[in-house]
Protein backbone atom coordinates (compact mmCIF):
# COMPACT_ATOMS: atom_id res chain seq x y z
CA UNK A 1 0.00 0.00 0.00
CA UNK A 2 2.88 2.23 0.95
CA UNK A 3 4.58 1.47 -2.43
CA UNK A 4 1.35 2.18 -4.29
CA UNK A 5 1.08 5.57 -2.59
CA UNK A 6 4.69 6.34 -3.50
CA UNK A 7 4.03 5.44 -7.16
CA UNK A 8 0.95 7.62 -7.16
CA UNK A 9 2.90 10.59 -5.79
CA UNK A 10 5.65 10.06 -8.35
CA UNK A 11 3.06 9.99 -11.14
CA UNK A 12 1.45 13.15 -9.85
CA UNK A 13 4.84 14.82 -9.68
CA UNK A 14 5.61 13.86 -13.29
CA UNK A 15 2.19 15.15 -14.42
CA UNK A 16 2.93 18.46 -12.74
CA UNK A 17 6.35 18.57 -14.40
CA UNK A 18 4.72 17.89 -17.78
CA UNK A 19 2.39 20.84 -17.32
CA UNK A 20 5.33 23.06 -16.34
CA UNK A 21 7.39 21.87 -19.32
CA UNK A 22 4.55 22.64 -21.72
CA UNK A 23 4.27 26.07 -20.15
CA UNK A 24 8.04 26.79 -20.24
CA UNK A 25 9.47 24.44 -22.90
CA UNK A 26 13.21 23.89 -23.25
CA UNK A 27 15.22 20.94 -24.59
CA UNK A 28 16.61 20.23 -21.11
CA UNK A 29 13.15 20.24 -19.52
CA UNK A 30 11.75 17.82 -22.12
CA UNK A 31 14.78 15.55 -21.95
CA UNK A 32 14.82 15.49 -18.14
CA UNK A 33 11.14 14.59 -18.03
CA UNK A 34 11.62 11.89 -20.67
CA UNK A 35 14.54 10.44 -18.72
CA UNK A 36 12.45 10.35 -15.53
CA UNK A 37 9.70 8.39 -17.26
CA UNK A 38 12.27 6.05 -18.74
CA UNK A 39 13.87 5.49 -15.34
CA UNK A 40 10.40 4.70 -13.97
CA UNK A 41 10.06 1.96 -16.60
CA UNK A 42 7.52 3.89 -18.65
CA UNK A 43 9.29 3.67 -22.00
CA UNK A 44 6.18 4.36 -24.11
CA UNK A 45 5.35 7.43 -22.05
CA UNK A 46 8.99 8.59 -22.25
CA UNK A 47 8.90 8.26 -26.04
CA UNK A 48 5.68 10.30 -26.25
CA UNK A 49 7.29 13.04 -24.12
CA UNK A 50 10.45 13.11 -26.25
CA UNK A 51 8.40 13.23 -29.47
CA UNK A 52 6.48 16.18 -28.07
CA UNK A 53 9.77 17.87 -27.17
CA UNK A 54 11.11 17.24 -30.66
CA UNK A 55 8.13 19.07 -32.13
CA UNK A 56 9.43 22.20 -30.35
CA UNK A 57 13.16 21.45 -30.81
CA UNK A 58 13.46 19.09 -33.80
CA UNK A 59 17.26 19.23 -34.08
CA UNK A 60 18.19 19.06 -30.42
CA UNK A 61 20.96 16.46 -29.97
CA UNK A 62 19.99 15.43 -26.46
CA UNK A 63 16.37 14.79 -27.40
CA UNK A 64 17.36 12.93 -30.56
CA UNK A 65 19.81 10.76 -28.62
CA UNK A 66 17.17 10.05 -25.98
CA UNK A 67 14.63 9.03 -28.62
CA UNK A 68 17.19 6.64 -30.09
CA UNK A 69 17.96 5.20 -26.64
CA UNK A 70 14.25 4.65 -25.91
CA UNK A 71 13.68 3.03 -29.29
CA UNK A 72 16.62 0.73 -28.62
CA UNK A 73 15.23 -0.10 -25.19
CA UNK A 74 11.89 -0.97 -26.80
CA UNK A 75 13.66 -3.22 -29.29
CA UNK A 76 15.54 -4.91 -26.45
CA UNK A 77 12.22 -5.54 -24.78
CA UNK A 78 11.05 -7.19 -27.99
CA UNK A 79 14.22 -9.29 -28.01
CA UNK A 80 13.44 -10.56 -24.52
CA UNK A 81 9.87 -11.40 -25.52
CA UNK A 82 10.90 -13.20 -28.69
CA UNK A 83 13.61 -15.17 -26.89
CA UNK A 84 11.05 -16.35 -24.36
CA UNK A 85 8.65 -17.36 -27.14
CA UNK A 86 11.42 -19.26 -28.94
CA UNK A 87 12.33 -21.08 -25.74
CA UNK A 88 8.70 -22.08 -25.24
CA UNK A 89 8.03 -23.06 -28.86
CA UNK A 90 10.82 -22.73 -31.44
CA UNK A 91 9.56 -21.51 -34.78
CA UNK A 92 11.41 -20.26 -37.90
CA UNK A 93 9.10 -17.22 -38.10
CA UNK A 94 10.05 -16.16 -34.54
CA UNK A 95 13.73 -16.66 -35.35
CA UNK A 96 13.36 -14.46 -38.44
CA UNK A 97 11.68 -11.73 -36.38
CA UNK A 98 14.37 -11.91 -33.71
CA UNK A 99 17.11 -11.65 -36.35
CA UNK A 100 15.32 -8.62 -37.83
CA UNK A 101 15.20 -6.89 -34.44
CA UNK A 102 18.94 -7.41 -34.00
CA UNK A 103 19.47 -5.96 -37.45
CA UNK A 104 17.39 -2.92 -36.47
CA UNK A 105 19.61 -2.57 -33.41
CA UNK A 106 22.65 -2.71 -35.68
CA UNK A 107 23.87 -5.90 -33.97
CA UNK A 108 24.55 -7.85 -37.12
CA UNK A 109 26.72 -10.50 -35.48
CA UNK A 110 23.89 -11.42 -33.14
CA UNK A 111 21.40 -11.46 -36.02
CA UNK A 112 23.67 -13.83 -37.87
CA UNK A 113 24.11 -16.06 -34.83
CA UNK A 114 20.33 -16.29 -34.42
CA UNK A 115 20.01 -17.22 -38.10
CA UNK A 116 22.71 -19.88 -37.68
CA UNK A 117 20.79 -21.30 -34.71
CA UNK A 118 17.64 -21.37 -36.84
CA UNK A 119 19.50 -23.13 -39.65
CA UNK A 120 20.53 -25.82 -37.18
CA UNK A 121 16.96 -26.36 -36.02
CA UNK A 122 15.10 -25.77 -39.27
CA UNK A 123 17.47 -26.57 -42.14
CA UNK A 124 14.58 -26.71 -44.61
CA UNK A 125 13.57 -23.07 -44.04
CA UNK A 126 15.01 -20.53 -46.47
CA UNK A 127 14.77 -17.45 -44.21
CA UNK A 128 17.90 -17.92 -42.09
CA UNK A 129 19.93 -18.36 -45.28
CA UNK A 130 18.41 -15.14 -46.62
CA UNK A 131 19.19 -13.27 -43.39
CA UNK A 132 22.84 -14.34 -43.44
CA UNK A 133 23.04 -13.77 -47.19
CA UNK A 134 21.72 -10.21 -46.86
CA UNK A 135 23.98 -9.34 -43.95
CA UNK A 136 27.07 -10.68 -45.69
CA UNK A 137 26.10 -9.10 -49.00
CA UNK A 138 25.94 -5.73 -47.21
CA UNK A 139 29.29 -6.35 -45.59
CA UNK A 140 30.79 -7.39 -48.91
CA UNK A 141 29.61 -4.20 -50.59
CA UNK A 142 31.12 -1.98 -47.93
CA UNK A 143 34.26 -3.95 -47.11
CA UNK A 144 34.85 -6.08 -50.22
CA UNK A 145 36.19 -8.96 -48.15
CA UNK A 146 36.25 -12.18 -50.18
CA UNK A 147 35.07 -14.19 -47.18
CA UNK A 148 31.95 -12.02 -46.81
CA UNK A 149 31.20 -12.41 -50.51
CA UNK A 150 31.57 -16.17 -50.36
CA UNK A 151 29.32 -16.53 -47.31
CA UNK A 152 26.73 -14.26 -48.95
CA UNK A 153 26.76 -16.25 -52.18
CA UNK A 154 26.63 -19.66 -50.45
CA UNK A 155 23.68 -18.65 -48.30
CA UNK A 156 21.73 -16.92 -51.06
CA UNK A 157 22.26 -19.93 -53.35
CA UNK A 158 20.97 -22.17 -50.56
CA UNK A 159 17.91 -19.96 -50.00
CA UNK A 160 17.06 -20.21 -53.71
CA UNK A 161 17.61 -23.94 -53.73
CA UNK A 162 15.07 -24.29 -50.92
CA UNK A 163 12.65 -21.83 -52.51
CA UNK A 164 13.33 -21.01 -56.20
CA UNK A 165 10.68 -18.27 -56.02
CA UNK A 166 12.49 -16.27 -53.33
CA UNK A 167 12.76 -13.01 -55.26
CA UNK A 168 14.88 -11.16 -52.68
CA UNK A 169 17.52 -13.86 -52.47
CA UNK A 170 17.73 -14.26 -56.25
CA UNK A 171 18.00 -10.51 -56.88
CA UNK A 172 20.76 -10.04 -54.30
CA UNK A 173 22.65 -13.01 -55.69
CA UNK A 174 22.33 -11.76 -59.27
CA UNK A 175 23.58 -8.32 -58.21
CA UNK A 176 26.65 -9.73 -56.49
CA UNK A 177 27.47 -11.90 -59.52
CA UNK A 178 26.90 -8.95 -61.87
CA UNK A 179 29.16 -6.64 -59.82
CA UNK A 180 31.88 -9.29 -59.71
CA UNK A 181 31.63 -9.75 -63.46
CA UNK A 182 30.46 -13.37 -63.06
CA UNK A 183 28.17 -12.65 -66.01
CA UNK A 184 27.34 -16.23 -66.98
CA UNK A 185 26.12 -16.82 -63.42
CA UNK A 186 24.21 -13.54 -63.07
CA UNK A 187 22.27 -13.79 -66.33
CA UNK A 188 20.14 -16.93 -65.62
CA UNK A 189 19.02 -15.43 -62.30
CA UNK A 190 18.17 -12.11 -63.94
CA UNK A 191 16.16 -13.83 -66.68
CA UNK A 192 14.30 -15.88 -64.07
CA UNK A 193 13.45 -12.67 -62.20
CA UNK A 194 12.32 -10.97 -65.42
CA UNK A 195 9.79 -13.74 -66.02
CA UNK A 196 8.19 -12.82 -62.69
CA UNK A 197 8.37 -9.05 -63.12
CA UNK A 198 8.52 -8.24 -66.86
CA UNK A 199 7.70 -4.56 -66.18
CA UNK A 200 10.75 -3.95 -63.98
CA UNK A 201 12.83 -1.37 -65.89
CA UNK A 202 15.83 -1.69 -63.54
CA UNK A 203 15.92 -5.41 -64.22
CA UNK A 204 15.64 -4.94 -67.99
CA UNK A 205 18.59 -2.50 -67.93
CA UNK A 206 20.66 -4.94 -65.92
CA UNK A 207 19.85 -7.83 -68.28
CA UNK A 208 20.89 -5.87 -71.37
CA UNK A 209 24.07 -4.68 -69.67
CA UNK A 210 25.14 -8.07 -68.30
CA UNK A 211 24.11 -9.82 -71.54
CA UNK A 212 26.47 -7.58 -73.51
CA UNK A 213 29.47 -8.35 -71.32
CA UNK A 214 32.00 -11.10 -72.03
CA UNK A 215 31.86 -14.43 -70.23
CA UNK A 216 34.06 -14.25 -67.15
CA UNK A 217 37.41 -15.90 -66.77
CA UNK A 218 38.01 -17.82 -63.55
CA UNK A 219 35.68 -19.08 -60.88
CA UNK A 220 33.74 -17.03 -58.33
CA UNK A 221 36.35 -17.56 -55.61
CA UNK A 222 39.07 -16.03 -57.77
CA UNK A 223 36.79 -13.10 -58.74
CA UNK A 224 36.14 -12.47 -55.04
CA UNK A 225 39.86 -12.56 -54.27
CA UNK A 226 40.56 -10.06 -57.07
CA UNK A 227 37.85 -7.72 -55.73
CA UNK A 228 39.36 -7.91 -52.24
CA UNK A 229 42.88 -7.27 -53.53
CA UNK A 230 41.88 -4.38 -55.79
CA UNK A 231 39.38 -3.07 -53.24
CA UNK A 232 36.81 -2.62 -55.98
CA UNK A 233 34.49 -4.73 -58.10
CA UNK A 234 34.82 -4.59 -61.91
CA UNK A 235 31.22 -3.36 -62.20
CA UNK A 236 29.09 -1.19 -59.91
CA UNK A 237 26.39 -2.65 -57.73
CA UNK A 238 23.12 -1.87 -59.42
CA UNK A 239 20.46 -1.82 -56.74
CA UNK A 240 18.65 1.44 -56.20
CA UNK A 241 18.54 1.50 -52.41
CA UNK A 242 22.20 1.51 -51.59
CA UNK A 243 23.38 3.35 -48.49
CA UNK A 244 26.16 5.88 -48.15
CA UNK A 245 28.70 3.24 -47.21
CA UNK A 246 28.10 1.27 -50.36
CA UNK A 247 28.32 4.39 -52.48
CA UNK A 248 31.83 4.77 -51.16
CA UNK A 249 32.89 1.16 -51.71
CA UNK A 250 35.63 2.38 -54.02
CA UNK A 251 38.20 4.24 -51.96
CA UNK A 252 38.54 7.92 -52.88
CA UNK A 253 41.75 9.01 -54.53
CA UNK A 254 44.13 10.81 -52.18
CA UNK A 255 46.09 13.93 -53.09
CA UNK A 256 49.74 13.26 -52.18
CA UNK A 257 50.43 16.92 -51.38
CA UNK A 258 47.51 17.02 -48.94
CA UNK A 259 48.68 13.73 -47.45
CA UNK A 260 52.23 15.06 -46.94
CA UNK A 261 50.95 18.29 -45.42
CA UNK A 262 48.78 16.32 -42.98
CA UNK A 263 51.74 14.09 -42.14
CA UNK A 264 53.88 17.11 -41.24
CA UNK A 265 51.12 18.35 -38.95
CA UNK A 266 51.00 14.95 -37.24
CA UNK A 267 54.75 14.90 -36.71
CA UNK A 268 54.58 18.37 -35.17
CA UNK A 269 52.46 17.00 -32.30
CA UNK A 270 54.57 17.17 -29.16
CA UNK A 271 53.69 13.67 -27.96
CA UNK A 272 54.62 11.95 -31.25
CA UNK A 273 58.08 10.36 -31.10
CA UNK A 274 57.96 8.45 -34.39
CA UNK A 275 55.54 8.28 -37.28
CA UNK A 276 54.73 6.09 -40.26
CA UNK A 277 52.21 7.05 -42.96
CA UNK A 278 51.41 4.98 -46.04
CA UNK A 279 48.59 4.64 -48.55
CA UNK A 280 47.53 1.86 -50.88
CA UNK A 281 47.76 4.36 -53.72
CA UNK A 282 51.13 5.99 -52.98
CA UNK A 283 53.03 3.45 -50.84
CA UNK A 284 55.07 4.77 -47.89
CA UNK A 285 54.48 8.51 -47.67
CA UNK A 286 56.60 9.31 -44.64
CA UNK A 287 58.50 7.56 -41.86
CA UNK A 288 60.20 9.71 -39.25
CA UNK A 289 61.69 9.23 -35.88
CA UNK A 290 62.97 11.65 -33.27
CA UNK A 291 65.64 12.82 -32.73
CA UNK A 292 67.74 11.48 -35.61
CA UNK A 293 64.85 11.53 -38.11
CA UNK A 294 66.08 8.30 -39.70
CA UNK A 295 62.77 6.55 -39.21
CA UNK A 296 64.11 3.23 -40.39
CA UNK A 297 63.49 1.07 -37.32
CA UNK A 298 59.97 2.31 -36.58
CA UNK A 299 59.11 2.25 -40.28
CA UNK A 300 59.76 -1.51 -40.49
CA UNK A 301 57.99 -2.26 -37.23
CA UNK A 302 54.94 -0.12 -38.05
CA UNK A 303 54.57 -1.62 -41.53
CA UNK A 304 54.71 -5.16 -40.14
CA UNK A 305 52.30 -4.45 -37.28
CA UNK A 306 49.78 -2.84 -39.64
CA UNK A 307 50.09 -5.77 -42.02
CA UNK A 308 49.50 -8.25 -39.18
CA UNK A 309 46.53 -6.23 -37.91
CA UNK A 310 44.91 -6.17 -41.36
CA UNK A 311 45.44 -9.89 -41.90
CA UNK A 312 44.12 -10.79 -38.44
CA UNK A 313 40.98 -8.67 -38.77
CA UNK A 314 40.22 -10.38 -42.05
CA UNK A 315 40.97 -13.89 -40.83
CA UNK A 316 39.01 -13.37 -37.63
CA UNK A 317 36.02 -12.39 -39.77
CA UNK A 318 35.82 -8.92 -38.24
CA UNK A 319 35.85 -7.00 -41.54
CA UNK A 320 38.44 -4.39 -42.48
CA UNK A 321 40.94 -3.22 -39.87
CA UNK A 322 40.09 0.29 -38.69
CA UNK A 323 42.23 1.15 -35.71
CA UNK A 324 44.38 -0.27 -32.98
CA UNK A 325 46.35 0.60 -29.89
CA UNK A 326 49.50 -0.98 -28.62
CA UNK A 327 50.71 -0.36 -25.10
CA UNK A 328 53.72 -1.37 -23.09
CA UNK A 329 56.70 -0.20 -21.10
CA UNK A 330 57.98 1.58 -24.23
CA UNK A 331 54.93 3.86 -24.40
CA UNK A 332 52.01 3.67 -26.80
CA UNK A 333 51.48 3.14 -30.50
CA UNK A 334 48.34 4.42 -32.23
CA UNK A 335 47.29 2.67 -35.46
CA UNK A 336 44.61 3.90 -37.85
CA UNK A 337 43.48 2.88 -41.32
CA UNK A 338 40.78 4.64 -43.34
CA UNK A 339 40.07 4.38 -47.07
CA UNK A 340 43.45 2.80 -47.78
CA UNK A 341 45.48 5.37 -45.83
CA UNK A 342 47.23 4.04 -42.75
CA UNK A 343 49.21 5.65 -39.97
CA UNK A 344 51.20 4.48 -36.96
CA UNK A 345 52.28 6.94 -34.29
CA UNK A 346 54.69 6.10 -31.50
CA UNK A 347 53.89 8.30 -28.51
CA UNK A 348 56.24 9.33 -25.75
CA UNK A 349 56.01 7.26 -22.59
CA UNK A 350 53.56 9.32 -20.57
CA UNK A 351 51.30 10.49 -23.42
CA UNK A 352 47.73 9.20 -23.53
CA UNK A 353 45.82 8.12 -26.64
CA UNK A 354 43.38 10.94 -25.98
CA UNK A 355 46.17 13.49 -26.39
CA UNK A 356 46.50 12.72 -30.10
CA UNK A 357 42.99 11.46 -30.96
CA UNK A 358 41.68 14.80 -32.22
CA UNK A 359 44.86 15.39 -34.27
CA UNK A 360 44.42 12.00 -35.91
CA UNK A 361 40.77 12.77 -36.68
CA UNK A 362 41.83 16.13 -38.09
CA UNK A 363 44.44 14.40 -40.25
CA UNK A 364 41.86 12.10 -41.85
CA UNK A 365 39.33 14.91 -42.19
CA UNK A 366 41.99 16.94 -43.97
CA UNK A 367 42.99 14.08 -46.25
CA UNK A 368 39.47 13.03 -47.22
CA UNK A 369 37.59 16.29 -46.62
CA UNK A 370 33.84 15.93 -46.78
CA UNK A 371 34.02 12.51 -48.42
CA UNK A 372 34.63 10.95 -45.03
CA UNK A 373 31.73 12.65 -43.26
CA UNK A 374 28.97 10.22 -42.40
CA UNK A 375 30.89 7.22 -43.63
CA UNK A 376 32.25 4.46 -41.46
CA UNK A 377 35.77 5.38 -40.46
CA UNK A 378 36.63 1.73 -40.55
CA UNK A 379 36.36 1.27 -44.31
CA UNK A 380 39.65 -0.26 -45.16
CA UNK B 1 41.00 -19.95 -14.77
CA UNK B 2 37.70 -20.91 -16.37
CA UNK B 3 35.84 -19.05 -13.61
CA UNK B 4 37.85 -15.92 -14.29
CA UNK B 5 36.91 -16.06 -17.98
CA UNK B 6 33.26 -16.85 -17.23
CA UNK B 7 33.10 -13.87 -14.87
CA UNK B 8 34.80 -11.62 -17.41
CA UNK B 9 32.18 -12.62 -19.98
CA UNK B 10 29.49 -11.22 -17.69
CA UNK B 11 30.91 -7.72 -18.22
CA UNK B 12 29.10 -5.36 -20.56
CA UNK B 13 30.19 -5.80 -24.15
CA UNK B 14 32.38 -8.88 -23.62
CA UNK B 15 31.44 -11.54 -26.18
CA UNK B 16 34.04 -14.13 -25.33
CA UNK B 17 37.49 -14.71 -23.94
CA UNK B 18 40.25 -17.27 -23.97
CA UNK B 19 43.76 -17.86 -22.73
CA UNK B 20 46.22 -19.12 -25.29
CA UNK B 21 49.85 -20.08 -24.73
CA UNK B 22 52.55 -18.71 -27.02
CA UNK B 23 52.71 -22.01 -28.89
CA UNK B 24 49.01 -21.78 -29.74
CA UNK B 25 47.49 -24.11 -27.15
CA UNK B 26 44.15 -22.87 -25.79
CA UNK B 27 44.46 -23.24 -22.01
CA UNK B 28 40.89 -22.11 -21.25
CA UNK B 29 38.06 -20.55 -23.21
CA UNK B 30 34.66 -19.09 -22.65
CA UNK B 31 33.12 -18.39 -26.04
CA UNK B 32 29.61 -18.21 -27.41
CA UNK B 33 30.59 -20.49 -30.24
CA UNK B 34 32.85 -23.26 -29.06
CA UNK B 35 33.90 -23.94 -32.65
CA UNK B 36 35.73 -20.57 -32.70
CA UNK B 37 38.09 -21.75 -29.96
CA UNK B 38 40.97 -23.19 -32.00
CA UNK B 39 40.75 -20.67 -34.83
CA UNK B 40 40.77 -17.69 -32.47
CA UNK B 41 43.57 -19.23 -30.44
CA UNK B 42 45.71 -19.79 -33.52
CA UNK B 43 45.07 -16.33 -34.95
CA UNK B 44 45.70 -14.61 -31.62
CA UNK B 45 49.00 -16.46 -31.23
CA UNK B 46 49.95 -15.54 -34.77
CA UNK B 47 49.32 -11.82 -34.40
CA UNK B 48 50.95 -11.71 -30.94
CA UNK B 49 54.09 -13.32 -32.33
CA UNK B 50 54.16 -11.03 -35.36
CA UNK B 51 53.67 -7.87 -33.30
CA UNK B 52 56.30 -8.92 -30.76
CA UNK B 53 58.79 -9.74 -33.51
CA UNK B 54 58.09 -6.47 -35.38
CA UNK B 55 58.57 -4.47 -32.20
CA UNK B 56 61.77 -6.29 -31.34
CA UNK B 57 63.16 -5.56 -34.80
CA UNK B 58 62.28 -1.92 -34.28
CA UNK B 59 64.15 -1.93 -30.99
CA UNK B 60 60.92 -1.67 -28.99
CA UNK B 61 60.43 -4.13 -26.13
CA UNK B 62 57.82 -4.83 -23.51
CA UNK B 63 54.41 -4.69 -25.18
CA UNK B 64 51.56 -5.52 -22.85
CA UNK B 65 48.31 -4.84 -24.61
CA UNK B 66 47.04 -4.72 -28.15
CA UNK B 67 43.54 -3.53 -29.07
CA UNK B 68 42.36 -4.22 -32.62
CA UNK B 69 39.28 -2.49 -33.88
CA UNK B 70 37.74 -3.61 -37.16
CA UNK B 71 34.49 -2.86 -38.97
CA UNK B 72 32.53 -5.64 -37.27
CA UNK B 73 34.46 -6.56 -34.17
CA UNK B 74 37.06 -5.66 -31.62
CA UNK B 75 39.60 -7.81 -29.81
CA UNK B 76 42.00 -7.17 -26.97
CA UNK B 77 45.17 -9.21 -26.54
CA UNK B 78 46.69 -8.92 -23.11
CA UNK B 79 50.21 -10.25 -22.78
CA UNK B 80 50.77 -12.74 -19.95
CA UNK B 81 54.48 -13.33 -20.78
CA UNK B 82 54.22 -16.92 -22.04
CA UNK B 83 50.52 -16.74 -22.83
CA UNK B 84 47.92 -14.17 -23.83
CA UNK B 85 44.44 -13.31 -22.67
CA UNK B 86 42.26 -12.75 -25.72
CA UNK B 87 38.98 -10.89 -25.24
CA UNK B 88 36.39 -10.45 -27.98
CA UNK B 89 34.43 -7.24 -27.46
CA UNK B 90 31.28 -5.83 -28.93
CA UNK B 91 32.14 -3.15 -31.49
CA UNK B 92 29.62 -0.71 -30.04
CA UNK B 93 30.91 -0.41 -26.47
CA UNK B 94 33.55 1.93 -25.11
CA UNK B 95 36.55 -0.36 -24.49
CA UNK B 96 37.98 1.91 -21.78
CA UNK B 97 35.11 0.98 -19.49
CA UNK B 98 35.87 -2.74 -19.86
CA UNK B 99 39.66 -2.46 -19.81
CA UNK B 100 39.88 -2.34 -16.02
CA UNK B 101 37.97 -5.62 -15.85
CA UNK B 102 40.24 -7.15 -18.47
CA UNK B 103 43.35 -6.05 -16.58
CA UNK B 104 41.93 -7.42 -13.37
CA UNK B 105 41.13 -10.74 -15.09
CA UNK B 106 44.66 -10.84 -16.52
CA UNK B 107 46.11 -10.35 -13.03
CA UNK B 108 43.95 -13.16 -11.63
CA UNK B 109 44.92 -15.49 -14.49
CA UNK B 110 48.59 -14.78 -13.85
CA UNK B 111 48.09 -15.80 -10.23
CA UNK B 112 46.00 -18.88 -11.03
CA UNK B 113 47.87 -20.05 -14.09
CA UNK B 114 51.32 -18.86 -13.01
CA UNK B 115 51.89 -17.62 -16.54
CA UNK B 116 55.33 -16.15 -16.01
CA UNK B 117 58.53 -16.85 -17.81
CA UNK B 118 60.23 -18.04 -14.62
CA UNK B 119 57.43 -20.48 -13.83
CA UNK B 120 57.63 -21.83 -17.33
CA UNK B 121 61.37 -22.36 -17.06
CA UNK B 122 60.93 -24.06 -13.70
Amino acid sequence: MKGLGKDLFAQMRRSRQLRQTRKHPSPTAWATLGERHLAAGEADHALAIVEEGLQDFPTNDRLLALRQAIQKENLRERVRGLRQSIRRRPDPYLYARLADVFRELGELNKAERIAEECKGRFPGDENPYLVIGEIRAGRFRSGLMARDGKIAIDNLEQAIQINPENYKARLQLAEIYAALGANSRALPHLLHLAEETPEDAHLRDLISEVGARPVEEGDVASLLRVAERKRSTPYDFHDADRGVDEEESVAPSVDLTVLRRGTMALFAIREVVALYVASDEHGVVEARENPQASGQSFREAAAKILKAAKASSRKMDMGGFAKGFLEGSFGRIVLRRTHGVEIALLLEGSASFGAVARHVDAFFDGVFGQKRKGSRAGRS
Amino acid sequence: MQDVLDNLNQELGVRGSLVVTEDGVVAAASLLREEDRDLLGALATDISAKVRSALREGGIEGHKRLVLDAEYGRIVLYDLDVAALVVVLDRTINPDATMIEIESAAARIRRVGRFTASANEA
